[in-house]
């Protein structure tokens, strides 16, 4: 970080350079320095100093009453879209917009004000708002939720350490959205069963525009641009195509997994451990910045199997139902190796080979001979050839019995036999005059 | 290991009543097959004639019987008719010209069976004109085989043993003044099987051995005595005269020539298991071209040993050869010979003294209940 140096102090972070310790030692300690380092970790580019003053008081004089943290904290919320901006000239741009003149418009109400918040009051407030049912009328609404919510917005919000301040007026989430545990704020939640993804009521589907691309909220033309334009920008392309039947629901059913739901495409729909996401940009930024812009398909067909239609299979060209008829067929292929052609029509039935098994056609094998005269004798004679007696089936069976030895008789005079030997070795071994006297 | 047997406990032999019907019924056609052949034994008839008398006999008689089931059944071993020296298996081709003389020595052999239960006989007779018993050396021959088939018997008996029927045999044959030829055997049968495992030499050899096991109840055999004037050791003087071959199961092998092929199946389909003779292959095959490529065809075959020929042995010089041969059942309650065709009447010169054969022949071959009793008596 610092670099000695013969005209003086040099802090890499900030970019500029000290003629003096002390003035070094002091800038170490400033704000500014400490701003830089921020911006450092963030990956952003270091401000001077003047802008950094000039920044300052700015926030100061505008968000003066509402937020007493550090400067750039604070967040400018339209109420009727709940777009989010980093500044007040963002917000004034946006107003400006023709876009926002035509929200208003149709709202039917006049120009909200924009609502200044910090960041850690909006993002809880993002939450309670969230987690209720209905996206109902924000304008006015809003506070009062917030006000139900009974949870303070904290004028002396927790320091963040993070700053968005990208170029475009759109605030896009961070990684801090993400939560990683949805603590005290699901308590205070209403209790609609907002832990799972999927309980939004169906009636709030409709809402999602289909144009509206799912990673970056481009609108398209219409649904085939806005695909072609999803495919081309992610790759995102909707497996099974042929058989969907349903494009426009089943996109429905993706934009509000995503707004409502906020767990990536590419999580399964009943998967309780699915990481969750803050909004609607968490989730979005976080599928283009993994490069996971995909829909889960594979053993997973059920979630979406509303919108497709797999019976097609049977459809031919016409979109007609293909039917077994009791047309004489022409030919029928035997499991892909054999053709058999009609009885009819001069070709008698005659069944066509493939190739591949022209060495099990040529094969000429030898019937064998069933009958007993053959078997009893063929038997006998080789036998004979090896030498082997063949069993004689006329002695009785008792008389048998009685004159084969048991395994059991077998197997006591073997060890018996064995005693023998191993008393008699020992006997030997001993020498003369030794030994049981009988 | 304690019911290994048990599923043959539906045992195929003579505790089978089944069984012992379909093998009086054989002998039945056996016998009368040899009658015919026998009455047919004029001198100037010619042997080709005699040998398909006898066949189609069989095969008529064979239709009659058992006609509902399902059942295989015919000739067992082709009719032979052997003159004079020759020791036996002499069942010519349909050109042959051999023609019966007068005072020729004709030996009859043949077999059936009714679901390959067999039943063989061969019978000696001596062709004259006019029916008288036969006298002088011939006689003695004969006489003396039909002893040692009637000792044979009595001999294989269940508790006898194998190496006890030669010596017996060979007495007789001295007393005679012939002798048993070399080679011949007494042996079991099974179903389909013509020649079982257990086996009786009439004269060991050095170099015939046979094992020596003792006889059982409900088993088969099939007695055959060969005695000769002469040495009694034949010879083959021409292998091509051998007509009658069997199959040999055992071994396999790809004829190459179509005409071994056409000459093999033909067999194979006909007569998978038992002896035929190259006449019968012939008049079978529907495949006319079998009786041109036969002779190409079998070479093959023997030469592979697809076949197990019986030739045509030859006894030395003019000695003559009788033959005496009959089936027997060893049931529980004593030997049933089955097979007896009227014999011809012989007028012996000479005759066995010896006391034990004398003995012997007059024991009975059936267990009757009385001498039963008496030898527990005479053990206890």
């Amino acid at each position: 970080m610092e670099e000695r140096n013969a005209t003086g102090f040099y802090c890499s972070t900030s970019g500029t350079v000290f003629s003096d310790k002390e003035s070094y030692l002091e800038h170490m300690k400033s704000d500014f320095h400490r701003y830089n380092l921020k911006r450092k970790v963030a990956g952003l580019p270091p401000v001077t100093k003047e802008w950094f003053e000039a920044r300052r008081a700015q926030l100061a004089s505008a968000g003066g009453p509402a937020s007493g943290a550090s400067p750039g904290l604070r967040v400018w919320v339209d109420p009727l879209t709940r777009k989010k901006f980093a500044s007040e000239n963002t917000w004034q741009a946006y107003t400006r917009s023709k876009k926002y003149a035509e929200l208003v418009k149709k709202s039917g109400q006049p120009a909200p004000g924009p609502i200044i918040m910090t960041k850690s009051a909006e993002k809880s407030a993002n939450e309670r708002h969230e987690q209720e049912l209905g996206e109902a009328q924000p304008s006015g609404a809003f506070s009062s939720k917030v006000g139900k919510g009974g949870k303070p917005r904290p004028a002396a919000a927790i320091p963040e350490d993070e700053d968005e301040d990208t170029e475009d007026g759109w605030e896009t989430a961070s990684d801090e959205d993400i939560v990683e545990a949805l603590p005290a704020n699901h308590d205070t939640a209403e209790a609609d069963g907002e832990d799972t993804d999927e309980d939004v009521a169906p009636e709030q589907w409709e809402k999602w525009d289909v144009c509206r691309s799912l990673f970056d909220n481009h609108i398209s033309k219409d649904l085939e641009s806005n695909l072609a334009y999803m495919y081309k920008h992610y790759g995102f392309y909707i497996p099974d195509a042929e058989y969907l039947q349903d494009p426009e629901g089943l996109m429905k059913y993706l934009g509000c997994k995503l707004q409502y739901g906020r767990v990536p495409l590419y999580t399964r729909g009943d998967d309780p451990t699915a990481k969750q996401f803050r909004s609607l940009h968490a989730v979005q930024r976080h599928m283009v910045d993994t490069n996971q812009c995909r829909m889960v398909y594979e053993d997973n067909e059920d979630e979406y199997d509303e919108y497709y239609k797999y019976e097609d299979e049977l459809l031919d060209n016409e979109g007609k139902e293909l039917v077994v008829s009791d047309a004489p067929p022409s030919a029928m292929m035997t499991g892909g190796h054999e053709l058999v052609l009609p009885s009819e029509h001069g070709t008698g039935g005659k069944i066509l080979g493939t190739r591949e098994f022209a060495r099990y056609y040529k094969q000429r094998p030898r019937l064998e001979d069933s009958r007993e005269s053959v078997h009893v004798n063929t038997m006998l004679a080789r036998y004979r050839s090896l030498g082997i007696a063949t069993i004689d089936g006329t002695k009785s069976l008792e008389a048998k019995k009685q004159t084969s030895k048991t395994n059991k008789d077998l197997k006591w005079e073997g060890k018996r036999n064995i005693k023998t030997e191993v008393w008699s070795n020992f006997v030997k071994e001993l020498g003369k005059g030794v030994g049981r006297m009988y | 290991m304690s019911d290994y047997g048990s599923e043959e406990e539906v045992q195929l032999d003579l505790s089978n009543s089944d069984v012992v019907t379909k093998y009086k019924a054989a002998a039945e056609i056996v016998n009368k097959a040899i009658a015919v052949v026998c009455a047919a034994a004029k001198p100037g008839a010619k042997v080709v004639d005699l040998c398909k008398a006898g066949d189609d006999t069989i095969v008529e008689e064979c239709k009659k019987i058992f006609k509902g089931k399902q059942l295989e059944k015919g000739v067992a071993f082709p009719t032979c008719v052997s003159v004079n020296s020759v020791v036996g298996h002499f069942s010519p081709l349909a050109d042959d010209v051999t023609e019966l003389a007068d005072g020729d020595v004709m030996k009859v052999d043949l077999g059936v069976h009714i679901d390959g239960f067999i039943a063989t006989q061969a019978q000696t007779a001596v062709v004259q004109a006019a029916d008288g018993p036969v006298t002088g050396k011939k006689a003695d021959l004969i006489a003396a085989t039909r002893m040692c088939f009637d000792a044979a018997l009595r001999l294989i008996r269940p508790g006898k043993k194998v190496g006890e029927v030669a010596p017996v045999l060979a007495k007789i044959a001295e007393a005679y003044g012939c002798s048993v030829v070399e080679g011949v055997m007494c042996h079991e049968m099974k179903q389909f099987v013509i020649d079982g495992n257990k086996c009786v030499l009439n004269r060991p050899s050095p170099d015939q051995k046979v094992e020596d096991v003792e006889f059982e109840e409900n088993e088969v055999y099939a007695i055959d005595i060969v005695l000769s004037t002469g040495e009694g050791k034949p010879k083959i003087l021409d292998e091509k005269a051998t007509t009658v071959y069997k199959r040999a199961l055992d071994q396999e092998y790809n004829l190459k020539l179509k005409a071994s092929r056409t000459v093999f199946s033909e067999i194979n389909k006909n007569f998978p298991a038992m002896p035929f003779t190259l006449r019968a292959l012939v008049e079978n095959a529907k495949d006319k071209d079998v009786a041109k490529q036969m002779r190409l065809g079998l070479v093959e075959c023997l030469n592979h040993m697809l076949l197990h020929p019986y030739p045509v042995l030859h006894e030395k010089g003019d000695q003559l050869v009788a033959q005496v041969k009959g089936t027997v059942l060893l049931m529980p309650n004593g030997s049933d010979v089955v097979t007896k065709a009227p014999a011809q009447e012989v007028a012996p010169d000479g005759k066995c003294e010896d006391a034990d054969v004398v003995a012997l022949l007059a024991t009975s071959i059936k267990n009757s209940k009385k001498k039963k009793k008496k030898a527990d008596k005479a053990a206890a």
